[in-house]
């Protein structure tokens, strides 16, 4: 009985026991899985770059990265498979109990020592977009209420699309042209305009969308008067 | 007859002992050669990967280290107090969790060489052993960092703390005390205080050379770097230099929160 004992108990010390090699294999996977949520953010923002639309699911960005994150780890069984919070540059949290009950592990995955663009907080990877673009059609989609920045035509009922390189926001058509709007600009002059604007002066503070403009862009109404932004409403250029 | 095989076996006794002494002597200094070696190693990787993830040299704890080792099992007795082959981690380390060198003051030859190594470095006679543990613990790498780097780490930490707002606040309908209470909350590490090298004393406290020591004090220094840290996320936002920023800056009530002192 007492062999017995003395045999389990140093079956499970041996079974404890982590080997110098074990060990940094399991560091590596950790480094491992932070570069795969670096890559997943950096694919997320290629991806809003590329379509102008949040990835529909979670497969969109891994299929594009060629794998799910346990394709790139040894400890695939203690890994929990990724998934994206719906409308959010937000994943789960990595790392399964096991590899959290280890203080060491935990600690060198949720720290910034690997990360550049996401961070752990609340038990979620967050991914910071760094293309101030891709920023902004991150806001013009959510405007859109999560849906597509599509082509404007007259049977698109979005609050933004997009036409010959310029955006639209809160189109009107005659005869499936455009004939008034909110606002309009090219994609490439997001932040410092000019902005073209409608000229109907009450709708600059109380249209949300008004808020979304740099302070300082220069702005023309569509009767060509000049306005710039401040950090409170559009004010007119004498 | 008797007395040459006596005087045999005594030269035979002799000649093991003196070569066994010998061999413990040379091994000694082998062993004290090593620590220094691995001083040398440690200190390399260390400041490796600071310059590489912008991190103070004494922040690399062992992991980290581990993680940048080549592969192969024979890297794990630079963490190791002798390279014997039933050395391991769990019996003989030398580097600490935390990064840090750790030598019983048993082991008088090795902690002679490690000191030898650092006298010009650091002021060896200051360190001491723990008196519970009876362990001397030595730094491996250098404690200051340049400040452009603090200044770096700062930025990157009001980033983080900006895209934390626009998530919580425009997009998941959270209230702003809700999320201001999270950005300040020690736990969610949004604030680096320890990068926070600026100067947060009145012109008063200068000139009356005050220091912060007692817990009171502490947590005086700590709101004040919270204001600080709430007026470069204010400074930031005041750019407009994102769509999302501005939102966020035309956001009254989460202004009047960054402008709130803590230091009362």
């Amino acid at each position: 009985m007492i062999k017995l004992f003395l045999f389990l108990i140093i079956s499970f010390n041996f079974l404890q026991s982590e080997t110098f090699q074990e060990r940094q294999a399991t560091l590596q996977d950790i480094k491992n899985i932070v570069q795969y949520e670096e890559s997943f953010a950096k694919t997320y923002e290629q991806y809003i770059l590329a379509n102008y639309k949040f990835p529909p699911n979670v497969g969109t960005i891994t299929t594009l990265m060629g794998g799910s994150v346990k394709a790139f780890v040894t400890i695939d069984d203690k890994v929990n498979v990724t998934t994206l919070t719906d409308g959010l540059p937000k994943i789960n949290y990595a790392l399964g109990d096991d590899l959290k009950a280890d203080l060491s592990i935990k600690s060198l995955y949720e720290s910034d020592t690997f990360r550049k663009r996401t961070y752990v907080r609340d038990s979620a990877v967050y991914f910071i977009l760094e293309d101030s673009f891709a920023k902004h059609l991150f806001d013009l989609i959510k405007l859109n209420s999560g849906n597509e920045i599509k082509t404007c035509i007259s049977t698109n009922s979005d609050k933004a699309c997009i036409k010959d390189n310029h955006i639209y926001i809160d189109p009107t058509y005659t005869s499936s042209e455009i004939t008034g709007y909110l606002m309009s600009y090219h994609i490439d002059k997001f932040k410092t305009g000019p902005i073209v604007v409608t000229n109907n002066s009450t709708k600059y503070t109380s249209e949300d969308v008004f808020k979304s403009i740099p302070t300082g862009a220069l702005i023309y109404d569509i009767d060509g008067i000049k306005y710039i932004k401040t950090t409170t409403t559009l004010e007119v250029l004498k | 007859m008797l007395g040459n095989i006596w005087l045999s076996s005594a030269l035979i006794v002799t000649a093991i002992f003196s070569a066994s002494a010998m061999y413990k002597s040379y091994s000694d200094v082998q062993e004290a050669k090593q620590i220094q070696e691995n001083y040398e190693i440690i200190l390399e990787i260390k400041t490796l990967i600071a310059k590489q993830y912008n991190k103070n040299p004494q922040d690399v704890t062992r992991d980290e280290i581990i993680a940048h080792l080549p592969k192969g099992e024979n890297w794990e007795k630079v963490l190791l107090l002798d390279r014997n082959k039933d050395s391991d981690l769990t019996n003989k380390e030398l580097v600490n969790e935390d990064g840090d060198f750790e030598i019983s003051e048993d082991e008088k030859l090795k902690l002679l060489a490690l000191k030898a190594k650092l006298k010009n470095i650091m002021d060896v006679s200051t360190i001491t052993a723990d008196t519970t543990t009876k362990k001397y613990t030595f730094n491996v790498g250098e404690n200051n960092k340049n400040q452009v780097l603090n200044d770096v780490e700062i930025e990157k930490s009001v980033n983080r703390a900006i895209h934390f707002l626009e998530i919580e606040i425009l997009y998941s309908s959270k209230t702003v005390n809700q999320t201001m209470e999270k950005l300040l909350a020690d736990t969610n590490k949004f604030i680096p205080y320890e990068q926070m090298y600026q100067d947060f004393r009145t012109v008063s406290e200068i000139a009356s050379n005050k220091t912060f020591i007692t817990p009171p004090e502490l947590e005086d220094l700590k709101k004040r770097k919270q204001d600080y840290f709430k007026s470069k996320i204010k400074e930031k936002l005041e750019l407009n230099e994102t769509a999302i920023e501005t939102k966020l800056y035309s956001n009254g009530e989460l202004i009047i929160e960054l402008e709130k002192k803590e230091v009362l």
